[in-house]
């Protein structure tokens, strides 16, 4: 039963993560031992719901295959029948019944909604639903066009967990949070671009192979690629139209929005492209330069045509969702693009770097000559592989380098001291350190050994030859970026940390002051909304002045209709 | 609603029985004979030209849990050819079910005036061997 595999694919790693955020919430949370217990009825309540949701769909859409399906010649299936019986009639009614009563939970107590049990349901019910309805729309619409035969379970499945989906879909509009609604969205949107980009390579590749010549593709019947990849191409662009483009692009700009264009859209986008576009430059350099193991050029190239509608498609994701960005981006640099940037740069530079390593081994093998090249390796493939890497990475790197070393002035400082900058300085300082160091352990062991055996020589240095590149391409890196990182701080030396650590705001709702306040101070902020509705709108700049020269370090800002209480406060 | 009417007309729908002089009626015929073990009668819709006699039935490995859709029934003068989907499922316990779908093509010659399976049919191999 693929659809339980389906299931089981989405529910247990979900499930896991759920079970992780649910114990370290109650074990360090605020409200840790509140003991009112209210939080391990929420997750047992829908986890339970979730359970039913899953029986009483198996269920359901196992009756309604046997409806759908063709003449039937035999019957004997008693078990299967007799598990779909139970499920549907057990299943159903107990999920409508711990569904009413949750909806009426939701309904009566605003808390409810932002419980972690319902932000978990909230997300991953609809999304099991959507995986489920996606793969049986794939098969109806592939049978639609002839390249799949009729499957009635596949139809049965749309109905019902299609179905689920829509009144999960108008549930969440209803009660979720913009936060967990927004987590549902950016999810769908992954998968609905990822599907309806692989099922637009696959079409233009197919599209290509046949004006080339390979006329198997129009044929109707069971290789109809065609069809196949007309109807994921479908299916995967009505998800994206639903969650990207009617829904999540028109709501909030949150992190979580910046979050899914930039690393996601614009760098999967320009990765895909790149990748892509760099595999068939090798397949390019490999025929005309090096050691081709296929005889002729149509089984030489013969993936040219995937990784060809690869580069188109991933630089459309790319250019999409840059002109997405510039509509809504602010003027100043958001710590999402700040992410991207690093993140691109980061790839262009290990790109870039396996390439000098394998050109600095080549050039070891050849200035040691003894043995010469191995015989049997295409050693000139590798030397091609590593000059790819070098042109597509380092170019990819110089620019984004360029681009995040481009600020001056005040934004300079601001960037020095972005942790996204911190962090990819740091990671990039000890792993590139880490490498260097084990390179010249391994390096200096096999000199060594061969000193007292005495047969130090060019074929030691030979030997030596991935220690040697690693060594010096792991120590640049890493020099370079402890240099930059010490340029950082002459620049905008560690100050003194002036200011609270943190500070519990308690009045008017407003997720937009948190976040401000936060970048503004350093401090970690939480917010507690007051219930009596006697708090007025937050004044930031009265907020940051006196929060910029308050000695304390824990503090709880109370707002009332008489202006701000500052409060000084210990946490456990 | 939906599920009472899909589970009442689930349990109350019988597969019709189809005339067995007729190709799709000798497939049917011999597919419910394997599935309740009446070797008897599976091995009576063999055409003595495939080698398998009720031995071979009687030793044929068959799931005694399927669901077998007609797919497609074609004849062409004294031969026929009827596709069908078999979804064989295992496991009795109400979490431990799998099923598999594959499509068996089988082909049929009309011998006097009835129609019965040449080659191997499902599940029947290498009859001649043993």
């Amino acid at each position: 039963m693929g659809i339980v595999v389906i299931v089981a694919v989405v529910l247990i790693p979900l499930l896991l993560v759920g079970v992780v955020i649910y114990a370290a919430r109650r074990l360090f949370g605020r409200g840790a031992g509140g003991g009112d217990g209210r939080g391990v009825r929420h997750f047992f309540q829908y986890l339970l719901l979730y359970g039913l949701m899953i029986v009483a769909a198996i269920g359901l859409s196992g009756l309604l295959a046997r409806l759908l399906e063709g003449s039937a010649l035999v019957r004997e299936d008693g078990p299967a029948l007799a598990r779909a019986l139970t499920f549907t009639l057990i299943g159903g009614p107990l999920y409508a019944l711990v569904g009413v009563w949750s909806r009426r939970q939701l309904r009566e107590d605003r808390e409810e909604a932002r419980s972690l049990g319902w932000g978990i349901y909230s997300a991953l019910a609809p999304l099991t639903a959507l995986v489920v309805t996606m793969f049986a729309l794939y098969d109806v619409l592939a049978w639609a066009v002839r390249a799949e035969r009729y499957d009635a379970g596949a139809l049965a499945r749309l109905i019902v967990w299609g179905a689920l989906w829509v009144g999960h879909w108008l549930i969440g509009r209803r009660f979720s949070t913009r936060q967990q609604s927004q987590i549902h969205l950016a999810l769908g949107s992954v998968l609905g671009l990822g599907t309806a980009s692989s099922g637009l390579i696959w079409l233009l590749a197919v599209a290509v192979e046949t004006l080339l010549g390979d006329e198997a593709g129009l044929v109707v019947g069971s290789t109809n690629d065609l069809g196949r990849a007309t109807a994921t191409l479908i299916t995967g662009a009505s998800v994206w139209v639903v969650y990207w483009w009617a829904t999540f692009a028109r709501s909030e700009r949150t992190p979580l929005w910046f979050g899914y264009v930039l690393p996601i859209g614009v760098g999967g986008g320009l990765i895909t492209a790149i990748s892509a576009g760099a595999t068939v430059l090798y397949d390019l350099l490999v025929w005309f330069l090096g050691r081709p193991t296929a005889v002729d050029a149509s089984r030489h190239f013969s993936d040219t045509p995937t990784l060809a509608a690869t580069v188109v498609v991933g630089g459309l994701v790319w250019w999409y969702h840059r002109e997405v960005l510039d509509e809504a981006e602010a003027a100043d640099r958001s710590e999402a693009r700040r992410v991207y940037e690093y993140l691109m740069a980061a790839v262009g530079l290990l790109a870039a770097a396996g390439g000098i390593a394998t050109v600095l081994v080549a050039v070891i093998e050849a200035l040691t000559g003894s043995g010469g090249i191995e015989v049997g390796t295409s050693a000139i493939n590798t030397l091609l592989a590593a000059v790819t890497l070098l042109v597509v990475g380092a170019p990819l790197w110089w620019i984004f380098w360029q681009r995040i070393q481009r600020a001056d002035g005040a934004e300079r400082a601001e960037e020095v001291t972005s942790p996204t900058r911190r962090v990819y300085l740091f990671l990039l300082f000890g792993l590139g350190g880490v490498a260097a160091v084990i390179a010249l352990l391994v390096g200096v062991f096999i000199a060594i050994e061969d000193m007292l055996e005495g047969r130090f020589g060019s074929e030691t240095l030979r030997s030596m030859r991935f220690a040697l590149g690693l060594l010096a391409t792991t120590g640049a890196i890493a020099a370079y970026h402890w240099a930059v990182y010490r340029q950082d701080r002459e620049l905008v030396p560690d100050q003194e940390r002036v200011g609270p650590r943190h500070v519990l705001l308690i009045g008017d709702a407003d997720d937009e002051i948190v976040r401000t306040l936060a970048r503004a101070t350093g401090a970690r902020v939480e917010l507690w909304p007051r219930t009596d509705g006697v708090a007025g709108p937050w004044p930031l700049e009265e907020l940051v002045a006196t929060l910029g020269v308050s000695q304390l370090t824990e503090v709880a800002v109370i707002s009332g209709s008489d202006g701000l209480h500052f409060v000084g406060i210990e946490r456990d | 609603m939906l599920a009472v009417i899909a589970a009442v007309v689930a349990v109350t729908r019988a597969p019709p029985t189809l005339d067995p002089a007729t190709p799709d009626g000798s497939v049917q015929t011999y597919l419910r004979a394997m599935l309740e073990g009446d070797t008897e009668t599976a091995a009576a819709r063999l055409s003595s030209s495939t080698g398998c006699d009720e031995d071979d039935v009687t030793s044929a490995f068959v799931t005694d849990s399927a669901r077998i859709v007609l797919v497609d029934s074609t004849v062409d003068g004294a031969t026929a050819i009827v596709t069908v989907e078999i979804t064989e499922s295992s496991g009795s316990g109400p979490f431990e079910g799998s099923e598999f779908s594959h499509e068996e093509r089988f082909t049929l010659r009309n011998e006097e005036g009835s129609w019965l399976l040449v080659d191997e049919p499902w599940p029947l191999y290498f009859c001649d061997r043993s």
